[in-house]
């Protein structure tokens, strides 16, 4: 089993600008097994597309809304959909040319729930299950569990 | 050898090759942890350091294609890269370094208002447009303009419009940018005020063809003949040595030992039926750029010969001062050819005897191929000599003024204006109605010109410069002087190479001739100035080869330039319906001129060549009718042959190439031509003997024009 270094979302209170992930506020940590497909998954769904020097294809365009107002809800929650479907595609491409461990490979990746926020945002729920069996569902963008 | 950062390119596929790399060589040696896409690690560890690491492996590849002379042919060969400075680089270390451009020529015509003389500062700019300057083109400072070079030009109506002056300018730079079609400078600028009376400056001549500096592909070309041994041994040697010290030369042709233009080195005075090549001298023909200079000389004066051959002895104390003078020639002193004349004590080797080939009233001369050791008359030293036929002593001729002395020493004449003679051994050599050029090539002579006339002359002077022109040139003497009223285009003038094996370079002895038959010196004392074209700098490569340190001890190696032939051609035209101007007949003859002096010589020029080049420099031309091509051979010896043509242009008449001589009976035949019961030159064979005996072939002519020679003529 391989490691990856792990990250984190800065917690709402401190986002400032467009940062919104550490590797924590102290030394940074090695992540494995799930969690590290959590990692991967959630990376690429926060990529904005064209972003990626060598690999302009990777990312979604869902991640061009972050920062900014959603005027239209039912656009949004297309757009979410359709991210997620991307990045499930991108996700198990690159389940197949690394060759990942069951716990580190995407079984699915769906919408379990999304809810409009009063200040003109959008809260989406997404569970994440790896070919192992592990799921969770995992609230974007805290990546809180309930 | 560091690389310009922006001469090193990084593709895309750098970027996913270094990625690859990155990937494969982290996660051999960082096996646990994950490099595979979509990882944090694979950004942090691989995709940031991917453009630093394409970078260094492009200028690494930048580096190493530098090393090699056949990369950067490879390299050079596709065009992308300039690699200019590291080709330079690379070929230093075989000492071989880019050849510099060279400059454009011309002679500019200056205006003046007055006629008096003129002084310029040779900072002086003649600025042919915004960005193209010219300088005078001599190395004293100042230059000055005599009164006398001051020609009067005139309108249609006679009236007097200007005094106008030729100056040679040099560009200021070298590349074929500063090549110009005759017209206007624009400006002309001094540092140190006007130019007193200057209205302006023109050139009606196109200026030379200029070359750039050389390029990378023709540099690497010449770099394979460059690890020769740097000597001047043999073809490719003093090619390559000659190009890389002499930017100015730009093309070489070597003819040695056993070759047909080899004629230097053949020996006839060994023996009568023997002619012996005795091997041990070459040549090497050079092109070099165009350089009109002037030359002054006292009509009938003393002139050293520019080989340097000393085959003239003087004795002017016995054969000018006496009442009744010692004349060699007298035949109370019983001298013939074959007779001997001792040299006793005075210069090197001596004593020692020389045999005399020719006899004059006051001279005597020796072979020239076993001249005296050295000129007495330049070392300052006294010659002692006897004349006779009997050895070992050879003092059988009684020499006055004593009776019975038959030893003297040769002394100057002490009659007023006689004393600069020289006495004793001499290279100076004087004739009446000559005087004798420089030691260089002359590969036309554009003015030849008597600046001060006397009174008894007025008969042949040009009214319009107040001297006396001689637009002729004839192979043989000038004739008989013309009936008054002079018809001025007759008068003529004869230049001879004395040692035609030896033309068209630094020892070349040129021979100028002005006069009349039976009065031969009848423009002695007067002042003659000749203008002709040369080579510029020739004398640094000739010299170069002839150094004591540079040149090959064992062997007699002497610079020429090729025998020039000048074409002339009218060519007419008919515009096409739908031109909209008329034909710039001015920038069509350069463009031709160009053309011709930069044809292939190992192809052949002809009429159709002519025809098409002219078509395609003259996009409004619609036809070219027929048209002939004259052009004049000018031989070793001076002599010019005309020739014409509606084919080939070629010195050989052979079957079907169309051309014709055109003054066969005109050619002087020379001696050992005659002996062999030639008496005119006028078939491909008598021609060819001809050639053969000067050296002369296809391989060592050029075929050259000016603009001013190519015309072109609206028809129809």
């Amino acid at each position: 089993m391989t490691w990856d270094i792990h990250f984190q979302p800065i917690p709402e209170d401190q986002v400032r600008g467009f940062k919104t992930f550490t590797f924590g506020f102290r030394a940074a940590l090695v992540v494995t097994g799930y969690q590290m497909l959590i990692n991967r998954w959630f990376k690429t769904f926060f990529t904005p597309k064209g972003s990626e020097l060598l690999h302009s294809g990777d990312g979604t365009t869902l991640a061009g809304l972050i920062g900014g107002n959603i005027g239209s809800q039912e656009s949004a929650r297309d757009l979410a959909i359709r991210a997620v479907e991307e990045t499930n595609e991108q996700i198990k491409a690159q389940d197949v040319a690394g060759g990942f461990e069951e716990q580190e490979s995407l079984e699915s990746a769906v919408i379990t729930r999304m809810a409009p926020q009063s200040e003109g945002g959008l809260a989406i729920w997404v569970t994440i299950k790896n070919v192992a069996g592990k799921q969770l569902e995992i609230h974007l963008i805290d990546l809180a569990t309930r | 050898m560091p690389v310009d950062p922006s001469q090193i390119i990084v593709t895309s596929q750098d970027f996913y090759d270094a990625e690859d790399f990155l990937v494969e060589y982290l996660s051999e040696n960082i096996t646990e942890a994950s490099f595979e896409r979509g990882s944090a690690m694979r950004d942090f560890a691989v995709s940031a350091f991917v453009l630093i690491y394409a970078y260094l492996r492009g200028e690494a590849n930048g580096i190493r294609v530098r090393q090699s002379v056949q990369s950067l042919t490879e390299e050079i060969g596709k065009g992308t890269l300039d690699l200019d400075q590291s080709l330079d680089q690379v070929l230093s270390n075989w000492f071989v370094t880019r050849r510099e451009g060279n400059k454009s020529r011309m002679t500019a015509q200056a205006h003046f208002s007055k006629k008096e003389n003129i002084t310029i500062n040779t900072s002086t700019v003649f600025w042919r447009d915004v960005s193209h300057a010219f300088y005078i083109d001599v190395s004293t400072n100042p230059y000055v303009i005599s009164s006398t070079s001051l020609f009067p030009n005139f309108d249609s109506r006679g009236n007097l419009i200007d005094y106008v002056a030729d100056i040679s300018l040099v560009a200021g730079g070298v590349g074929s940018g500063y090549s110009f079609s005759p017209g206007r400078f624009t400006r002309v600028v001094t540092t140190t005020g006007n130019i007193p009376n200057l209205t302006y400056a023109e050139h009606s001549v196109a200026s030379t063809a200029a070359t750039n500096d050389e390029d990378s592909a023709t540099l690497l070309a010449r770099s394979q003949t460059a690890i020769a041994v740097r000597n001047l041994i043999n073809n490719r040697s003093v090619d390559t040595t000659l190009k890389e010290s002499f930017s100015d030369v730009e093309s070489t042709l070597t003819i040695g030992m056993g070759e047909q233009e080899m004629q230097r080195d053949l020996r006839t005075e060994l023996g009568s039926h023997i002619k012996l090549h005795i091997g041990g001298k070459y040549d090497t023909f050079v092109e070099m750029a165009d350089q009109t200079v002037e030359e002054f000389g006292l009509v009938g004066g003393y002139f050293p010969r520019a080989d340097k051959i000393v085959n003239v002895f003087r004795d002017p104390e016995i054969t000018r001062d006496l009442v009744s003078p010692y004349l060699f020639t007298d035949v109370a002193r019983h001298l013939e050819v074959g007779h001997i004349i001792n040299i006793r004590t005075g210069i090197l080797e001596s004593p020692r005897a020389y045999q005399i080939i020719r006899i004059e009233d006051h001279e005597l001369y020796v072979s020239e191929a076993m001249p005296f050791t050295e000129a007495s008359d330049e070392e300052d030293v006294s010659v002692s000599y006897s004349i006779g036929w009997f050895s070992p002593d050879f003092d059988q001729s009684e020499l006055e003024p004593i009776a019975g002395t038959y030893v003297r020493t040769a002394a100057r004449s002490a009659v007023a204006g006689l004393e600069h003679i020289p006495a004793g051994t001499s290279r100076h050599i004087q004739s009446p109605g000559t005087i004798l050029l420089e030691g260089r090539p002359v590969q036309d002579i554009t003015r030849v010109e008597l600046i001060d006339p006397s009174g008894a002359d007025s008969n042949f002077i040009d009214p319009t410069t107040g001297t006396i022109l001689f637009p002729q040139r004839v192979n043989g003497l000038p004739g008989v002087a013309p009936p008054v009223p002079v018809d001025l285009s007759t008068l003529s003038y004869q230049l001879e190479v004395l040692n035609p094996r030896e033309s068209q370079s630094e020892l070349s002895v040129s021979r100028m001739m002005v006069g009349f038959e039976a009065e031969e010196a009848r423009f002695d004392d007067r002042t003659l100035r000749v203008t002709y074209i040369t080579a510029a700098g020739f004398s640094n490569p000739s010299d170069y080869t002839r150094s004591y340190d540079d040149r090959v001890v064992a062997a007699d190696h002497l610079l020429r330039m090729r025998h020039p032939i000048w074409i002339e051609a009218v060519i007419p035209y008919r515009l096409k319906r739908t031109a909209d101007t008329s034909l710039a007949e001015v920038d069509v003859s350069t463009q031709m001129s160009n053309y011709i002096n930069s044809f292939d010589p190992n192809d052949d020029l002809d009429v159709s060549d002519l025809s098409t080049a002219f078509r395609n420099f003259a996009s409004e031309v619609g036809a070219v009718f027929t048209f002939e091509i004259y052009y004049n051979l000018y031989a070793p010896d001076g002599q010019v042959a005309k020739f014409k043509t509606t084919d080939i242009i070629s010195i050989y008449l052979t079957t079907g190439n169309g051309v014709e001589l055109l003054n066969g009976s005109e050619i002087q035949v020379p001696p050992t031509m005659i002996a062999k019961g030639i008496t005119e030159i006028s078939t491909d064979s008598t021609l060819t003997e001809w050639y053969n005996l000067m050296g002369i072939s296809d391989k060592t002519v050029k075929y050259r024009t000016r603009s001013d020679l190519i015309n072109s003529v609206l028809q129809g």
